[in-house]
């Protein structure tokens, strides 16, 4: 483990719904399923609901209608407009969604609109072939028999009772002798198969109403004895009441109807007595099959009448299913469209999430089909590309630390190259220069633009002409590594250099570059030349110094002994003996030179201001330059550091500098320069901070020295002025070597000669 | 009830009535002493004539009346002081022709008859009175009332898509309260 994981981020669902859940999409199926079973049965049973009801249902139904049509509406006119609006915003797979939409609605739309109109069609004329005129005479007929029969039997028991009202005795009646009345009763029942005849006397009610007395009933054997005697007591009330005959048709429990007709019995003057109630039963078989003949005729008659609003909720209904189907059709095309482009949605969305760099992106399976398995394998997918993402910086994570650790080598390698006095230039295996240190380009005066160039077009210029046979004996190869001392020409004086040159190869033995490595060694043959002269001055001051001394002490005795002779005899020994002493106080004071160059000590150092110095130093010179014409001027560096040096030496410099810028100028009494300026010496001093030394420079505006004699100058022995010992600016170069220093000397403009000192800042 | 001698005077504006009134139902209010309206109105025989097909066909005919004592504004709508629906269902049997008639009052049946002639059948279905309405408030003297009556046939025979507010018939009787 690398480290330890953030938790993955799981893509925001905010547009989950409860739609989304299979059990509630199966309980929404279930309730439209039930809604149009429910439709479909008050299709089927619409003739059966009373009309009352019908029209409510009726209504009821329009409503479902209105509310499935603005759900219809609704639903197209807010996915129309937001399937406008996501084409508009170029939101994914909003032209999938539409055309998917589309396709579907054209598939649902059209035949369901088709269904709804033929169904329509074929409503109405199934309407228009129910009322038939064979159907309607069947149905009158039918319906007419039946109430033919009732009103047959009904008009019988009337005539009966017509009769008996008026064969029955009044004042018997009234009487209420039933022994008189019953004779006459059951004559009347003789020839009666089924029936009952019931005798009522009117009598006069205790509030002085008028009511009936029941006398004597009289009824066939086969007569059911489930009839109610209140009922003809009522009937035979009204009839007394209202004076003229009653009818009635009383249900019995077994099944048969029971007709009975009241008619008053009138006395003389036409008043109420009685009544006698006559009733002829029919049994029930006949009583069905009239009632379900007249139930026919009035359902059809109903069917009839009613015929508008009824096929007006045959057709809502029908409207209502078609509705409900292109709803149902409708929501389900663009809930298919969503479960189809949502997770693929999603899966761009994640895509998007994971090309921009959120590894830890992760989708949640909604359903465990091949869409889960996709969403799955992506989030796999996902996994390891965090975890290769992980690898990967970890990786990132330890090469930048070790190019930062080989970018510091590099750095401190470069600055040791850079700071070393010795001068390396790598080649590439091209033979370009891929890298020149500070030393290189010092010693070889090589500028930036000499990187990446041919060594062999840099090298040819002609004072590092010397370095190219050392080039072209790298790429050669034998040796493979080459040293030689070469000594350039560069500004108008010699360098030496020790040049080592190395091939660099790989493993599979192929030149990869070259090395060059230059070293300096100027100041050391400087120092093996001085100290070559040391020994040769010691040596001379030895051998001629001691033979000196009886020269002239042999010189001196002569002229003594000479002393008396003749005139030209000792003017000839005089002037003889006088040039030997002379020549040899000569050679003493050139041996004493000799012996001091050889015999300098080694310096003093102590802290100085250099300034003063020279100041203290000029002075010596107030005198002799007081009253000539050379001009001594002094341009001193402000606030130049303490140098650790001995003053003693640096101060004979000095006056060796300036003798020898007088010595060049001409004296003292020096004549103007041909250019007309007077002779001048100008000392000046110079702090270079980022080198930390010190620099004296002492011009002159003389003649100069010819380049060939520059090196030379500073050799003990070598003066262009013909007399002197010539150690002068031999033991200034010492005395500055020796300080860690170094001279050089250079032309002035016009003019002149420069002589640059530099000492290491304390 | 005990119909009393009126203690206020009905007075009938004839122009504004018959301007104002349907002339479907015949509305005639009368004032008792307590303040109440009793209310007696007939519809034309038409109506019955109209639904003669349906009642013969055996259905259960309804002939419901809405009785509204009503106070007219004339920068609002008229405010409804009382109101009470009376009714009369017709079921013929086309088996014995046999009528049976019934009336209610506020959904409450009142009177039940059978018979098998249409005209008495014509006469208790279109005929009503003894309407008694109790007004939410006593009845303001000089104010101007009316009693509206609107009938309400059903089943119908006719569809309409939209279900409300349309009567098959209607009356109204404008009155001046004077005590």
């Amino acid at each position: 483990m690398l480290f330890d994981p953030p938790p993955p981020v799981v893509a925001p669902d905010a547009r989950r719904r409860p739609l989304d859940n299979p059990r509630v999409l199966i309980v929404i199926a279930l309730v439209l399923i039930g809604l149009l079973v429910g439709l479909f049965w008050l299709s089927s049973r619409t003739s059966e609901i009373p009309l009352q009801l019908s029209g409510l249902m009726l209504y009821s139904v329009l409503a479902v209608d209105l509310l499935l049509l603005v759900t219809l509406f609704f639903v197209l006119a807010r996915n129309l407009v937001k399937l406008w609006y996501d084409q508009r915003q170029a939101a994914p797979f909003a032209r999938f969604r539409a055309k998917l939409v589309g396709a579907l609605l054209a598939m649902t739309i059209v035949p369901a609109v088709l269904v709804l109109l033929s169904g329509s069609e074929i409503i109405r004329g199934s309407a228009a072939r129910w009322f038939s005129e064979p159907v309607d005479q069947l149905v009158a007929s039918a319906q007419l028999i039946s109430s033919r029969y009732y009103q047959d039997h009904q008009e019988a028991t009337a005539n009966r009772s017509r009769r008996l009202a008026r064969t029955l005795p009044a004042k018997d009646v009234d009487a209420g002798d039933v022994t008189l009345l019953n004779p006459i009763v059951k004559a009347e029942m003789a020839g009666t198969p089924s029936g009952m005849v019931e005798l009522y006397r009117s009598v006069t009610g205790p509030g002085g109403q008028r009511d009936v007395e029941f006398l004597l009933a009289e009824q066939a054997s086969d007569l059911p004895p489930d009839h109610v005697r209140a009922l003809a007591d009522r009937l035979a009330l009204k009839a007394v009441q209202s004076g003229h005959d009653e009818q009635t048709q009383d249900p019995l429990d077994s099944g048969g109807v029971l007709l009975r007709t009241a008619t008053p019995i009138l006395n003389a003057d036409r008043t109420p007595i009685g009544a006698v109630v006559v009733s002829d039963h029919l049994d029930g078989q006949v009583k069905v099959s009239a009632r379900r003949a007249t139930m026919a005729f009035e359902s059809y008659m109903q069917l009839r009448t009613f015929k508008e609003p009824i096929l007006a909720a045959y057709l809502a209904i029908f409207a209502g299913v078609t509705l409900l189907i292109l709803v149902s059709a409708t929501w389900l095309g663009l809930y298919l469209s969503k479960r189809i482009t949502r997770p693929v949605q999603k899966l761009a969305e994640g895509a998007r999430a994971i090309g921009a760099g959120q590894l830890d992106f992760r989708l949640e399976p909604e359903t465990s089909d091949e869409m889960g398995s996709l969403v799955e394998a992506f989030n796999m997918m996902a996994a390891e590309l965090r975890t290769s993402r992980e690898r990967l910086e970890q990786s990132r994570k330890d090469l930048e630390s070790k190019n930062i650790e080989v970018d510091a080598r590099r750095c401190y390698i470069e600055t040791i190259l850079d700071r070393v006095a010795t001068g390396v230039i790598s080649l590439d295996a091209a033979g370009n220069i891929s890298t020149v240190n500070g030393a290189a380009e010092r010693l070889l005066g090589l500028g930036p633009t000499a990187m990446g160039q041919p060594a062999a077009v840099v090298l040819a210029r002609e004072d590092l002409a010397p370095l190219l046979p050392l080039v072209r004996a790298i790429w050669r190869r034998e040796p493979r590594s080459v040293v030689e001392e070469i000594t350039l020409a560069r500004d108008d004086r010699e360098v030496h250099l020790a040049a080592a040159s190395t091939v660099l190869t790989g493993e599979d033995g192929q030149a990869e570059g070259a090395v060059l490595v230059l070293d300096d060694v100027t100041p050391l043959i400087r120092a093996q030349r001085v100290a070559a002269w040391r020994d040769v001055a010691r040596r001379l001051a030895h051998e001629i110094k001691n033979p000196l001394t009886p020269i002239q002490l042999s010189a001196e005795r002569m002229r003594r002994h000479f002393a008396g002779a003749a005139p030209p005899t000792w003017t000839l020994v005089d002037e003889c003996t006088g040039a030997i002493v002379t020549e040899v106080e000569a050679l003493k004071g050139l041996v004493d030179e000799f012996a001091q160059f050889a015999r300098l000590r080694g310096p003093r150092m102590l802290p100085v201001d250099l300034n003063r110095l020279i100041d203290d130093t000029l002075r010596l010179y107030g005198g002799v330059l007081q009253h000539g014409t050379l001009h001594v001027e002094r341009e001193l560096a402000a606030g130049l550091p303490a140098v650790r040096l001995d003053a003693e030496q640096i101060r004979q410099v000095i006056i060796n500098l300036v003798d020898n810028a007088v010595e060049a100028l001409g004296g003292p009494a020096a004549p103007p320069r041909p250019d007309g300026e007077p002779p001048t010496i100008r000392l000046a001093t110079t702090f270079d901070d980022r080198n930390a030394v010190v620099r004296l420079v002492v011009t002159d505006n003389g003649p100069g020295v010819p380049p060939a004699d520059r090196e030379k100058l500073f050799m003990p022995y070598y003066s262009t002025k013909g007399r002197g010992s010539g150690l002068g600016l031999a033991i200034v170069r010492r005395i500055v070597a020796e300080h860690g220093g170094g001279i050089e000397v250079g032309d002035a403009r016009p003019t002149g000669t420069i002589f640059t000192v530099e000492l290491p800042a304390a | 009830m005990t119909r009393r001698t009126l203690l206020a005077l009905v007075f009938v504006t004839a122009t504004g009535g018959l301007a104002m009134m349907a002339t479907d139902i015949n509305v005639t209010p009368v004032v008792t002493e307590g303040g109440r309206v009793v209310a007696a109105f007939s519809a034309p025989t038409s109506f019955f004539e109209d639904a003669h097909d349906a009642i013969q066909s055996g259905v259960l005919m309804t002939f419901s009346y809405a009785v509204e004592l009503r106070r007219p504004s004339t920068i609002w709508f008229d405010r409804t002081l009382a109101e009470t629906t009376a009714a009369a269902t017709v079921k013929f049997d086309s088996l014995t022709g046999i009528y049976q008639v019934s009336k209610l009052r506020d959904g409450r049946v009142v009177w039940s008859e059978r018979t098998d002639k249409e005209t008495d059948v014509r006469g208790w279905m279109m005929s009503f009175d003894q309407i008694a309405l109790e007004p939410s408030e006593p009845l303001e003297a000089n104010a101007d009332y009316y009693v509206r009556v609107r009938l309400r046939m059903s089943p119908r025979r006719t569809f309409s898509i939209w279900p409300f507010g349309r009567d098959d018939g209607s009356g109204r009787k404008d009155f001046t309260f004077i005590r």
